[in-house]
């Protein structure tokens, strides 16, 4: 790992256009924005304002129109696909709103597969870490089970151990909950909040204000620009329970 | 009635609303139902047709069976005893192939023709069923030794060269120069024998003393007409007794020779039987591959309808109507795919038709007519069904359609797993079928390369060959023949352009054979019906050079061979191998066996050549059975019909110097007639025409096969990657390269490619079974040939695969975050 007084992740300047049918949409007009070591960050705004857009760009997903990004200390904005690629397999790891387990996989098979893509990873490794990264969750006694037999929470749970496997820097969640009931939502959070207190660095897109405070930090963003960006007031759940 | 029209009025509206859908499963059908089309047009025409003669079915050919020939030529004597001692059949004929010298003018301004024709015994058209169209028949008064000399003409001839004239009949024309007078005009439908055009009575061949001897075949075969109610093998019994009790009385010629009797049509066309329902089956082969390519079509279309059927369900249809209606599109696209297969075989059975054995009328007589008609629409109304049963089965199934309703906007990943299930199994069976295609192809490929290949013993290039015959009417004496031959060999050698010109009795490729039995002069006599046999050829001293052909050891001919000289012959390698093992062959005597004469003094060997192969190899020939040659002198042992040969200068065409020789033979006799030019080479590879037929139509089969399968795999792997584009997104958004995308999929198809592979090798051993007696010089499990197949269909299959699989890797992981 590079040494933490610096930024896991620094934008400078991030603009991203949407050419369609010659309209331009202008998702993000300039993001500055650095993101710390072992930070918990919650991006809110309302829909179209270019959350999930700057989640991918955050996730090498996609590169920025314009604007700089430094991953690590390492400029990414540029890099090829297959980069791209090594990096997102090494240092980011993706919770989607719908889960987004492989129907024909198992459970054990979905969390192992970003590993399976890792070349430097001998295989008892892997099913070490992936055993690890099921206990972690709880899910460890459903590594057989395929998707389709478990229950959204407990999907969204081997979703989480999925990005939890290559021990990425940073966890990127869009809308986590947004598929759950709030029983299931809850338990995702709290989930979330454990892994932080492990000294994971997140950073999560939410709708949802009573999710949105358990991170330590709220970035809002209105039309593709940060428009506040600041610690919640009210001390976290997370917090006041630790009490 | 109603609900019908209904069905098919929405099917036409549903087809016409997507044409690319429509085009490609149209075309699919189309290929596969035209080429069985073409293909059972053919085997209609050729096997299935009855012969053209009332209850063609009594028709039986006879011919003799003995330890070396299974199928050989009838000796006269012995037809005359099976007809006065058999019941079986109404009467017994006797046939010949012959080829006569014919004008249609005694006097003045005749134009020669070389024409096919037949020696027939009186009773030849009655016995087929048949009268003259014209004219009147053969009457036993006209076929004994020195009667009034008639003929019958064909209805071709008769309408090409007396342009259908009533007044021929009674007219004189010449056949092999002697006056017949014209009896009669033959029905238009007489085929038998063979092209003949020219029928002409046994008459004075019935006291000709070569005839008349028992132990020469002279070319005869019997034809009869069973009687009401008697078997063939009852009458092939019976005569088979008589032929034992002929053993009995006459050991000398008549040991182990029994009758090979087969119906007419089986002996005409038998032998062309396996490779055509080889070609059968194989267009049956990518009639499956058409369907299961159409089935994989209308499975994802019926699907993708899904919605449509689960509303039509809700409103109350019933599963058997919304399998009537998926039926009833599918029929429709086989019905419009049998029109457009209609097409493709009638433009390609000309193609076909080119391709086949020339000179086999019932080739040529294919029609796509209302048998062939019949087939194409039950075929395409069986395709119909057949491709439409499993989309109908999956459609109809309310389970699927519950599933198919909560599917819709459903992100389960697992969906279409039963229809994935469905399109790997079809996409397995066509690679398999076109595995097996492709090595049945490349196993007759492989086949004919080999035969072509075979060894020959002589240089055919540069060699011009053709026929003539000198009629006995003037040329009565051999030295007549003798001298007429030698002029001519004379002038041709003089032509510019020409090294050298030969005449020969029996040559290679001439369409004609000739055998005898021979005896080492030294040697005890041998056991009746287990004398050696030789092919014998009358040549002259040039035809060794005009081939090519080394002589081995000793002398050519030459000039001192001439008539009345000690005769000499000339025998090939395997003579001497066989028959003077340890011995020097020159200076041997055989007994002379070319003579009627018993007390003929011995020939003695002068010289040894290479041994020649005379015909298509690996066929039901004399080839077969490896008979050694000798070789007589022409000038001793004079030959009134002749192949002439002449080898062409390098770089002169041989066929350009046909008007020249031509011309040289006309100068000497104006009334004499060339036939059957061509090259060698022409002949060789006309006798290769049915392993030419087989191996070009199931090259194209395979071909087509290949082409069906390969599509359907793309197709299946196409669609397989849309609708795998989330899955593959969240791979690539996991960190996957865009070469673990790429593998991945490659993978899929490919694990559906080796299914099929094994199973088609599979297959393919089955088929190389069935194929094996067809094939020459190439094992049924030829490795070459099987790994060729394999590697060709991995080849093209993984190009299939690998188009989707590369699109596949420019999935965008975006999708992964979208949340459809
Ligand atoms: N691939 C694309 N092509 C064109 N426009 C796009 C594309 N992706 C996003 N946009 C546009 O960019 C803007 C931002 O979209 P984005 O998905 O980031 O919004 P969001 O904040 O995540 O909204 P929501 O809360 O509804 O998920 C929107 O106006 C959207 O229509
Ligand atoms: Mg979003």
């Amino acid at each position: 790992m590079t040494t933490h007084n610096q930024p896991l992740i620094h934008l400078d300047g991030v603009k991203k256009v949407f050419l369609t049918d010659e309209v331009e949409t202008h998702a993000l007009a300039g993001i500055y924005l650095e993101i710390r070591h072992g930070e918990y960050v919650s991006i809110a705004g309302p829909s179209g304002c270019g959350k999930s857009t700057l989640l991918s760009i955050l996730g090498l997903l996609d590169s920025p129109t314009e604007g700089g990004y430094l991953l690590n200390g390492q400029q990414v904005e540029n890099l090829s696909f297959a980069e791209r690629a090594r990096i997102r397999n090494r240092e980011i790891g993706f919770i989607f709103q719908s889960f987004n387990l492989i129907g024909d996989l198992n459970v054990f098979e979905n969390v192992e597969l970003p590993l399976t893509y890792r070349n430097d990873l001998a295989s008892a490794e892997r099913k070490k870490r992936t055993t690890e990264a099921l206990e972690r969750v709880g899910m460890g006694h459903r590594s057989r089970h395929l998707p389709n037999q478990l229950s959204g929470g407990q999907q969204q749970r081997v979703a989480v151990a999925r990005a939890l496997a290559g021990s990425p820097s940073i966890l990127l969640a869009d809308e986590p909950t947004g598929n759950l009931d709030s029983k299931n939502g809850d338990a995702v959070m709290e989930l979330l909040a454990d892994l932080h207190r492990g000294g994971a660095t997140i950073c999560m897109v939410t709708h949802d204000d009573r999710f949105a405070r358990y991170a330590e930090r709220t970035i809002h963003l209105f039309d593709g620009r940060v428009v506040d960006d600041r610690l919640p007031a009210a001390q976290t759940p997370v917090e006041a329970m630790s009490f | 009635m109603q609900a019908l029209w209904q069905d098919l009025r929405y099917a036409v509206r549903m087809l016409a609303k997507s044409p690319g859908y429509t085009l490609v499963a149209v075309l699919v059908f189309g290929l596969g139902i035209g080429a069985n089309t073409a293909i059972f047009s053919v085997v209609n025409a050729v096997l299935l047709r009855p012969l053209p003669y009332p209850q063609s079915d009594q028709l039986v050919l006879v011919r003799e069976r003995s330890s070396t020939f299974h199928n050989g030529s009838v000796s006269y004597p012995n037809y005359l005893d099976w007809r006065a001692a058999q019941h079986g059949f109404t009467d017994l004929a006797l046939v010949r192939r012959e080829s006569f010298n014919f004008s249609s003018d005694t006097g003045g301004e005749a134009q020669p023709e070389r024409l096919n024709g037949a020696r027939v015994t009186a009773n030849h058209l009655a016995l087929l069923g048949l009268a003259p169209q014209l004219g009147r028949d053969f009457r036993d008064e006209d076929d004994v030794p020195g009667a009034a000399k008639v003929v019958l003409l064909s209805d071709g001839l008769w309408r090409r060269r007396f342009g259908a004239s009533p007044s021929v009949i009674g007219q004189r024309v010449l056949v092999d120069g002697q006056a017949r007078e014209v009896i009669g005009i033959a029905p238009e439908r007489v085929r038998f024998p063979r092209l003949a055009e020219v029928f002409v009575p046994l008459a004075d061949l019935r006291a000709q003393e070569n005839v008349l001897s028992r132990d020469n075949h002279p070319g005869f075969s019997s034809f009869g007409r069973l009687k009401p109610g008697v078997t063939l093998a009852q009458a092939r019994a019976e005569l088979d007794n008589i032929a034992a009790e002929l053993e009995r009385r006459y050991p000398e010629t008549n040991t182990s020779r029994r009758v090979n009797a087969r119906l007419l049509l089986e002996a005409s066309v038998g032998d062309y039987r396996q490779s055509l329902y080889l070609l059968l089956g194989a267009v049956g082969c990518v009639l499956l591959i058409a369907c299961a390519n159409t089935a994989n079509l209308q499975l994802t279309r019926a699907l993708a309808r899904g919605k449509e059927f689960a509303v039509r369900t809700a409103l109350g249809a019933s599963r058997w109507r919304l399998a009537r209606q998926l039926f009833t599109e599918s029929i429709l696209l086989a019905l419009l795919g049998g029109g457009g297969g209609l097409l493709l075989a009638l433009w390609s059975l000309d193609a076909i038709l080119a391709l086949s054995p020339q000179g086999v009328s019932r080739f040529q007589e294919t029609r796509l007519d209302p048998r062939a008609l019949g087939f194409t629409a039950a075929v395409a109304l069986g395709t119909g069904v057949l491709s439409g049963l499993w989309p109908a089965w999956r459609i109809s199934n309310t389970a699927a359609l519950s599933h198919a309703l909560r599917e819709n906007g459903a992100r389960g990943s697992s969906d279409g797993v039963h229809r994935q299930r469905a399109s790997a199994a079809l996409v397995v069976t066509q690679v398999a079928l076109a595995v097996v295609l492709l090595a049945a192809g490349g196993l007759t490929l492989k086949s004919f390369w080999r035969a072509q290949e075979a060894p020959l013993g002589f240089n055919p290039r540069g060699v011009l060959m053709m026929s003539l015959s000198l009629p006995k009417a003037r040329y009565g004496t051999d030295e007549k023949v003798a001298a007429f031959y030698a002029q001519a060999l004379d002038r041709i050698r003089a032509l510019p352009g020409v090294v050298a010109a030969a005449i020969c009795d029996n040559a290679p490729f001439d369409d004609n054979e000739s055998d005898s039995y021979f005896h080492l002069t030294d040697a005890p006599p041998a056991i009746p019906g287990q004398q050696p046999s030789a092919e014998v050829s009358l040549v002259s001293p040039d035809y060794f050079q005009v081939l090519g052909m080394p002589i081995l050891r000793g002398r050519n001919f030459g000039p001192q061979d001439r008539l009345g000289a000690p005769r000499n012959i000339i025998i090939d390698e395997s003579f001497a191998q066989r028959y003077f093992a340890g011995k020097d062959p020159l200076g041997q005597h055989i007994d002379d066996n070319q003579t009627m004469d018993k007390t003929a003094p011995p020939v003695t060997v002068v010289g040894i050549v290479p041994r020649t192969r005379n015909e298509a190899p690996g066929e039901d020939n004399i080839e077969k059975l490896q008979f050694p040659q000798m070789y007589f002198c022409a000038a001793q042992e004079v030959s009134r019909g002749n192949m002439l040969l002449l080898r062409a200068a390098d770089g002169t065409d041989p066929l350009s110097l046909t008007e020249a020789v031509k011309c040289e033979i006309q100068a000497l006799d104006p009334e004499q007639p060339v036939a059957a030019v061509a090259t060698m080479e022409h002949n060789i590879a006309a006798s290769l025409a049915t392993r030419r037929l087989t191996m070009t139509l199931l090259g194209i089969f395979a071909a087509l096969a290949l082409t069906l399968a390969s599509v359907g795999l793309y197709g299946v792997m196409a669609l397989s990657v849309t609708q795998r584009t989330r899955e593959l997104g969240i791979r690539l958004a996991l960190g996957a390269a865009r070469g673990d995308v790429f593998r991945l999929v490659l993978r899929q198809g490919m694990t559906l490619v080796v299914c099929g592979l094994a199973l088609g090798l599979l297959g393919a051993l089955g088929a190389g079974r069935a194929l094996a007696t067809l094939l020459y010089g190439v094992g049924a499990l030829d490795p070459a040939a099987l790994s060729f197949s394999a590697g060709a269909l991995a080849l093209v299959a993984a190009l299939a695969c690998a188009l989707p699989a590369r699109r596949a890797t420019h999935v965008d992981p975006m999708v992964a975050l979208r949340d459809e």
